[in-house]
């Protein structure tokens, strides 16, 4: 029986520009559900200097980011305003 | 050609002879083809060069798929052939959409990675949470006096 979920991270063909490699890196969820679901996103990119020094650069979704900064606050502002209401309640 | 005009696949068990659909065939290669989202090619585009810049831009992709079918004959029992008729059918659906996150600049000045916003993800994401927040302190000011009138309603009986 295959697993529910599967996370690969792949590797693409390097590119060599200006003297440098460079390898492209993306991590791919696969949720085996009745219904299959892929998601597939670019995580960082390794950098091979021509004197052989390696960089990893992190690719970060700020819209992500920020969008879920977005629905964390909403919760956290539900949380507060439920102990605020209960503490209320509490001391009348 | 009809689906039922099809060769009969034969198994080793003469009795479980089935037909094989091609709608199968083709709901399978579109899986196949919504599987290919999984690749790394699928999250970063062929890249541009522009004089001594390349510029590979790089997405989120997401692909929901789902499918079924099914197929059945009419027939003795006793593992001969079917002779009653046969029928399957299939169907599926998928949907794939992509977002971009950000673009890698390769210069001779080395190698940067600028995101991209996506303004109508974080407007609507920043609505919802003014809407929250209002409706919050809203019904927190409304509570606050229904107790003020509960205080006093005490306090005078």
């Amino acid at each position: 029986m295959p697993a529910l979920f599967e996370v690969e991270t792949q590797a693409g063909t390097p590119i060599l520009v200006h003297g440098s490699r460079l390898l492209l890196f993306a991590k791919s969820l696969r949720l085996h559900l009745p219904i299959g679901v892929i998601w597939n996103r670019p995580v960082s990119i390794l950098l091979i200097r021509p004197d052989g020094e390696e960089q990893v650069i992190p690719i970060r979704d700020r819209t992500r980011e920020i969008v879920w900064t977005f629905y964390g606050a909403i919760v956290v502002l539900a949380a507060l305003t439920a102990l605020i209401e209960f503490r209320k309640r509490g001391n009348r | 050609m009809s689906a039922f005009e099809d060769e009969p696949v034969n198994t080793d068990n003469p009795a479980m002879t089935t037909y094989r659909d091609p709608t199968l065939d083709t709901i399978e290669q579109v899986m196949e083809s919504l599987h290919a989202v999984a690749s790394v090619e699928a999250v970063y585009g062929t890249p541009v060069k522009q004089r001594e810049t390349l510029i590979i831009p790089a997405a989120e992709v997401v692909a929901i798929s789902g499918f079924g079918g099914g197929q059945g004959y009419g027939g003795p029992e006793n593992g001969a052939a079917p002779s009653g008729g046969a029928g399957g059918g299939g169907g599926g659906g998928g949907s794939a959409h992509a977002r971009p996150v950000a673009v890698i600049i390769i210069s001779p000045e080395g190698v940067r990675v600028e995101p991209v916003f996506d303004l109508t993800k974080i407007a609507l994401a920043g609505v919802t949470f003014a809407a929250f927040a209002v409706g919050m302190l809203a019904r927190m000011g409304k509570m606050r006096r229904t107790f003020d009138k509960m205080g006093e309603a005490i306090e005078e009986g």
